[in-house]
């Protein structure tokens, strides 16, 4: 991989860390596990649209890994891993499929984030009960959507161009 | 982007915010009512349950074969009969949130609420 | 590329299959499954072993008969209604006042916290008032309830006091010197029981567990994920709302409230908790609740402050580390301490 590669992701992972810790500071608003407005993933989707869809994987799956490392535990990065990876892979069809807008993708990506969250904790606490959560989620993931899919997307059209599209396209 | 294609996508978007947030209101209403209906007062003898009644229907039961009687109304639950020295339980009222108890110590007698949304894991 | 694509196509249908069948199946109300054990009558009251930490049943039960086995062993000590075959308790030593009793070490070790207690409160939280809460609790518990005579009160009082208890460690023995004085746990017996009961869960590395001996509630970490327990406290004037909500994790929080147990005379209500300035039930407030880790230390504390004025009662708390407390008027006013910031919620 070319060091400005290299060098790219690793800024836009530490920026997903930074992002990451300072929503952590926000008091969390509605009891539920691991609730989170997934300001990081401004970085992943501006990963996805700069760079492709191996790097915004990597530089998710990297983050997730020192977030929980850093700030969390095994369990919130199990979750993490679980939305983010349900997430990216969601994102990245919707968005080669030429379907959507950013915003569209982005909303897509943090409703699949909430729900692979959703679903692996059902998973490892052994109950169904937790889709009692579903709405709260879903909604709060289409208003964190629409916000970052916005700022995503002007940061792309300001820095960095749809090189995977142009990429592809050769 | 061309500006045309970015204008359907735009709308597609839209359509899929405006799809999801019917989703999500709908969901909510749903579970809203199903856990409403759900709710039900618990009467435990000694750990075990005894008696189920759904918070949602008004009444008097007699419970533990008529040493205690309770009275359901408006989706809350109390003792309002008890055979026992000081009456400690009749004392506590109503009680509506989900693990909320009243404890009627002589007869080792409990009525918990359980099933709402309403829920705190302790209520002193 | 076209191959990743491929992959991830197929592993993302995988995935979301998956979330939608764990989604879609049956709505049932409640969150995690928790195992619940009840205790009766220990302390005079009704005690809960609660497990959010997604253990096996039998691991469970397990944990709850050895709880059981400490909260029986300290309710027995520290009785003062009823005494135990083969063994010495608090009412023994009430009962032979004057002499020395030989009674279990762990009694003696209470006896020591209490009077480190005592001293902490500047006598708020005092054992040594038997004599006076006899009193009331006779009153409470007659045919017509009736307020005891205030020269009957301060005859008693006489009769009170740290001073009056010898305990010696090396004979192992508990001695009132005054034979009218009697030893009264109630202010700290829950809360010391279930520290006990809690020590033994620690040591075998149980989290995500919650005690509650009648409104004196100790956790164990947090809940299996890793979310905080919740605790309502009533709100005096409309007791079927709640003033407030806190989110803990492993610590203990100790309410007392004028709610709990009383007795009515003429329309009026006396409480269970008697300030010793007074010799009457407390009035302050409505109720007072201390958070810290020790849940001795909580219980103690709850009837001190109960007994004090607010300014004096702030005052002691900001002088512990790692204590916190939240005040309730008859008004419904509210008062706490900073610590709490993070975890309280008005309603």
């Amino acid at each position: 991989m070319e060091t400005r590669k290299v060098v790219h992701m690793g800024m836009l992972i530490a920026l997903a860390m930074v992002l990451s810790f300072i929503e952590s500071q926000i008091p969390a608003f509605i009891a539920v596990p691991g609730i989170k407005l997934g300001l990081a993933n401004i970085a992943v989707v501006f990963a996805l649209y700069s760079l492709g869809f191996r790097e915004a994987l990597g530089v998710s799956l990297i983050r997730v890994l020192f977030s929980a490392i850093l700030f969390g535990s095994v369990l919130s990065g199990l979750y993490s891993a679980a939305g983010a990876i349900l997430s990216l892979l969601g994102m990245a069809l919707l968005k080669k499929s030429g379907f959507f807008g950013t915003v569209g993708v982005s909303v897509s990506g943090a409703v699949l984030h909430n729900l692979g969250q959703i679903g692996i904790a059902c998973f490892i606490l052994r109950t169904q009960a937790l889709v009692y959560y579903l709405p709260f989620l879903i909604l709060s993931a289409v208003v964190a959507g629409i916000v970052i899919g916005i700022i995503a997307a002007v940061l792309v059209e300001r820095l960095g161009g749809d090189e995977y599209g142009r990429r592809a396209e050769k | 982007m061309d500006s045309r294609k970015r204008r359907t996508t735009l709308v597609r978007d839209l359509v899929l915010i405006a799809v999801l947030l019917c989703l999500g209101i709908g969901l909510l209403v749903v579970l809203r009512s199903h856990n409403r209906t759900g709710a039900y007062a618990v009467v435990m003898v000694q750990n075990r349950e005894i008696a189920r009644y759904s918070l949602a229907v008004d009444g008097v039961y007699d419970i533990n074969g008529g040493t205690n009687k309770i009275e359901i109304k408006d989706g809350r639950v109390r003792m309002i009969e008890a055979a026992c020295p000081n009456h400690l339980c009749i004392r506590q009222g109503w009680i509506r949130f989900e693990n909320q108890s009243i404890v009627c110590l002589p007869n080792r007698l409990s009525v918990i609420v359980r099933g709402t949304d309403d829920s705190y894991d302790y209520v002193l | 590329m076209k191959n990743i694509i491929r992959r991830a196509a197929a592993s993302a249908v995988l995935l979301l299959m998956l979330v939608v069948l764990c989604s879609c199946s049956k709505l049932t109300s409640g969150l995690i499954k928790v195992h619940t054990h009840t205790f009766y009558p220990y302390f005079d009251t009704v005690g809960t072993l609660s497990s959010y930490a997604l253990d096996k049943e039998e691991e469970f039960n397990q944990n709850a008969a050895e709880v059981n086995t400490v909260l029986e062993h300290w309710h027995r000590l520290l009785d003062i209604y009823n005494e135990y075959e083969g063994m010495s308790n608090l009412c023994t030593v009430n009962r032979l006042a004057g002499q020395a009793v030989k009674v279990d070490p762990d009694l003696i070790a209470f006896v020591k916290y209490a009077k480190d207690m005592c001293i902490l409160t500047k006598g708020e939280m005092d054992i040594s008032l038997g004599a006076v809460l006899r009193l009331w609790h006779e009153a409470s518990i007659a045919e017509k309830p009736y307020v005891p005579a205030e020269e009957d009160l301060r005859e008693a009082a006489k009769h009170t006091g740290f001073d009056l208890v010898e305990i010696d460690e090396s004979a192992g023995t508990l001695r009132l010197t005054d034979e009218l004085a009697s030893l009264d746990a109630g202010a700290l017996g829950k809360g010391y029981a279930a520290e006990r009961a809690a020590e033994l869960l620690s040591k075998k590395g149980v989290t995500g567990y919650g005690l509650n001996l009648g409104g004196n509630i100790r956790f164990l970490g947090s809940k299996a994920d890793e979310s905080p327990f919740t605790v309502g406290i009533r709100d005096p004037l409309n007791p079927e709302e709640l003033a407030l909500t806190l989110n803990l994790a492993d610590c203990s929080c100790v309410t007392s409230g004028d709610y709990e147990r009383y007795f009515t005379v003429d329309g009026r209500r006396y409480c269970h908790i008697i300030d010793k300035d007074t010799l009457m039930p407390a009035s302050y407030f409505t109720s007072v609740s201390v958070i810290c880790k020790d849940s001795g230390l909580a219980d103690a504390l709850t009837t001190a402050l109960f007994c004090m004025n607010f300014e004096d009662g702030f005052a002691l708390i900001s002088s512990l580390e790692g204590v916190d407390a939240v005040w309730i008027w008859i008004d419904s006013s509210i008062r706490y301490t900073m610590g709490l910031d993070s975890v309280i919620s008005l309603v």
